[in-house]
C-alpha cells in the first residue's frame, strides 16, 4: 500500500459544469410542521423532481426554501409553487434560470476535511459568488451564476487536478 | 380592536402588503396592479408614546432599521397627525421581500401599512376612500398605493386633494406576471430627468388610445389587446435606456408566444411581462438578457392579486 495514497483517502477525479437546472425559491414560508411536505408533494404530483433543497434559518417564524429543478420542468414547477404559496400564505416565488452547477467529483471527499474550505477559497479568490452548496462523499457542488461557471471550473481544475 | 387584549400573542397586528407595478404601459401615473409578492409588517408590542424600535429582515435590513427614517413609522406619525390621535409607540418587525427602489412599490407598502396601523391602533373605522386619500397625500401619487391597498388593477386620478379610482376585474388564473429586477438602482431624479419636458401631440393621442384600450380590454377580459394597451410613447422608451439590457429585454420578450404585454414597472428598472400559460420561456429569456448584459438580477413569477392589504390580529 502506498502510504501517500491510502485506500480511504479523498481522490478528486474531475471538475464538472452543468447548466441544466433552474433555481426556485419560495420566500417567506411559514416555519411550521407540514409545510415542506406540502410543497414537495405538490411538485411531485406534477412530476417535478428537485435537488439541492436548502431551508435557511428561521427568522421570526418565517423561512425561505430554495431548490433546483430541471429547466424543462420550470413551467410545472412554477405552477405547483404558485398554488402552494397561495395556500400557505408565503410571501412570493423567485427563480433564476441563469445558474450553473460546478462540481468537484471524486471519492471519499468527505474525508478531506479542508477540501470545502480550499474549494470555496479558490472561488472567492476569483471573485465568484456561491449561491448554493451541497456536498457528499462523491462530489462538492456549488451553484454559481451561469456566466461565471466556466471561470469557476478553470480555477478549480488549476487548483485540484 | 384593542391590541392590549392579546398580550401573549407573537404580534398585536400583522399587516401583509403586496408589491405593485405602476405606470403600467400607456397608463403613466394612472394604472397600477397589485402583485403576489408581499412585505409583512408585525407590530410586536406597544411602547410609550413616540418610542419606536424596528427590526428588518430581508430587503433593506441594513438601511431601514433606524426608526427615525423608517417610512412606515413616518407614515404612521403623519396619519396620527391627520386624524389627531395620540401616536402610540411600538416595536416593529419587518419581513421584506420586495426589492427596494426597483419600481415594485416597496415604499408604498410602508406607506399603506403605516396608515392602516395608525387607524387600527387608534380604534378608528375610517372609510376606505379617506384611508386612500391619506395614503395618496403621503405618497404624492395614487398609482401605487391604490392597488397596494385595494388589490387588483386600479385606475386612479388625483388632483392634489380629491381622489377618484376604479378597481378593475382580476386577471384569469392562468395569467402570470414575470418580473425581472436588475440589480441596478435608477434614481428617481434620473428617471424624471429622462422624460421629455414636452410631448408631441401625436404621442399624446397615441397614449390616450392605448390607455383607453388597456382599461377596456382589462374590464372585458379581451386579453388579446393587452400588447397594444401596454405600448407607450411617453415614458418607457426613455427609461429603458437607464439600465443595461432595458431596451433589448422589452423587444425580446414581447414576441414570445404567450406573452401578452411587457412594460417597465414604475420608473424602473424592473420589467414585467404578462404571460398566459407557462411562463418558462419568458422567464428564461429575461434571465438570459440581463445575464448577457452583465447585470445580476432577481426574478419573480407572480400573479396579479385581487386581494390588497390584509390586516391580521390574533383573533382574526
Amino acid at each position: 500500500m502506498n502510504p501517500q495514497n491510502p485506500p480511504c483517502a479523498a481522490r478528486i477525479s474531475d471538475v464538472c459544469t452543468d447548466y441544466s437546472s433552474a433555481r426556485i425559491t419560495l420566500l417567506g414560508v411559514p416555519d411550521v410542521p407540514g409545510v415542506a411536505a406540502r410543497i414537495f408533494t405538490a411538485l411531485a404530483n406534477r412530476g417535478v423532481g428537485v435537488e439541492m433543497i436548502v431551508q435557511n434559518n428561521m427568522r421570526g417564524g418565517i423561512t425561505d426554501i430554495g431548490f433546483l429543478v430541471m429547466k424543462e420542468c420550470l413551467n410545472n414547477a412554477v405552477e405547483a409553487c404558485r398554488q402552494v404559496v397561495k395556500a400557505i400564505d408565503a410571501q412570493g416565488v423567485s427563480f433564476n434560470t441563469e445558474i450553473a452547477r460546478v462540481s468537484l467529483v471524486g471519492e471519499n471527499l468527505s474525508k478531506a476535511i479542508d477540501l470545502p474550505a480550499k474549494m470555496f477559497s479558490a472561488l472567492a479568490e476569483a471573485k465568484i459568488n456561491i449561491e448554493m452548496i451541497v456536498s457528499n462523499s462523491y462530489d462538492i457542488t456549488c451553484v454559481v451564476a451561469a456566466n461565471a461557471a466556466e471561470a469557476a471550473a478553470e480555477v478549480l481544475r488549476a487548483r485540484f487536478l | 380592536m384593542n391590541p392590549m387584549n392579546f398580550p401573549h400573542s407573537p404580534f398585536l397586528l400583522s399587516v401583509r402588503v403586496p408589491a405593485t407595478s405602476a405606470n403600467l404601459g400607456a397608463g403613466f401615473d394612472t394604472l397600477g396592479m397589485a402583485l403576489s409578492l408581499y412585505n409583512v409588517f408585525n407590530v410586536k408590542e406597544l411602547l410609550p408614546e413616540g418610542e419606536f424600535s424596528c427590526q428588518v429582515v430581508g430587503e433593506g435590513a441594513r438601511v431601514l432599521s433606524d426608526p427615525r427614517s423608517n417610512m412606515l413609522i413616518q407614515s404612521y406619525l403623519r396619519a396620527c397627525e391627520v386624524w389627531g390621535v395620540k401616536p402610540e409607540g411600538f416595536a416593529l418587525e419587518c419581513h421584506n421581500v420586495i426589492p427596494l427602489c426597483r419600481g415594485l412599490g416597496s415604499s408604498s407598502t410602508a406607506v399603506v401599512a403605516g396608515v392602516l396601523i395608525a387607524n387600527a391602533l387608534a380604534g378608528l373605522r375610517t372609510p376606505e376612500t379617506e384611508l386612500l386619500r391619506v395614503m395618496t397625500t403621503i405618497e404624492g401619487h395614487p398609482d401605487n398605493v391604490a392597488p397596494c391597498f385595494l388589490g387588483g388593477m386600479t385606475v386612479s386620478c388625483w388632483d392634489g386633494e380629491e381622489l377618484r379610482y376604479v378597481k378593475l376585474p382580476p386577471l384569469p388564473d392562468d395569467m402570470h406576471v414575470v418580473a425581472a429586477v436588475p440589480d441596478v438602482q435608477v434614481r428617481t431624479v434620473d428617471a424624471r430627468r429622462a422624460l421629455p419636458k414636452e410631448v408631441q401631440f401625436g404621442d399624446a393621442v397615441f397614449n390616450l388610445g392605448r390607455a383607453a384600450l388597456l382599461c377596456a380590454a382589462w374590464a372585458t377580459s379581451r386579453w388579446e389587446h393587452l400588447a397594444w394597451g401596454m405600448d407607450d410613447r411617453l415614458h418607457q422608451q426613455y427609461r429603458s435606456r437607464l439600465f443595461p439590457g432595458g431596451e433589448v429585454i422589452m423587444d425580446r420578450v414581447r414576441d414570445i408566444p404567450g406573452c401578452l404585454g411587457v412594460a417597465i414597472s414604475g420608473s424602473g428598472p424592473t420589467v414585467v411581462a404578462l404571460v398566459r400559460g407557462g411562463p418558462g420561456r419568458v422567464a428564461s429569456e429575461m434571465c438570459r438578457t440581463f445575464s448577457e448584459h452583465g447585470v445580476a438580477s432577481q426574478f419573480f413569477v407572480l400573479e396579479g392579486t385581487a386581494e390588497g392589504t390584509r390586516i391580521v390580529t390574533p383573533k382574526s
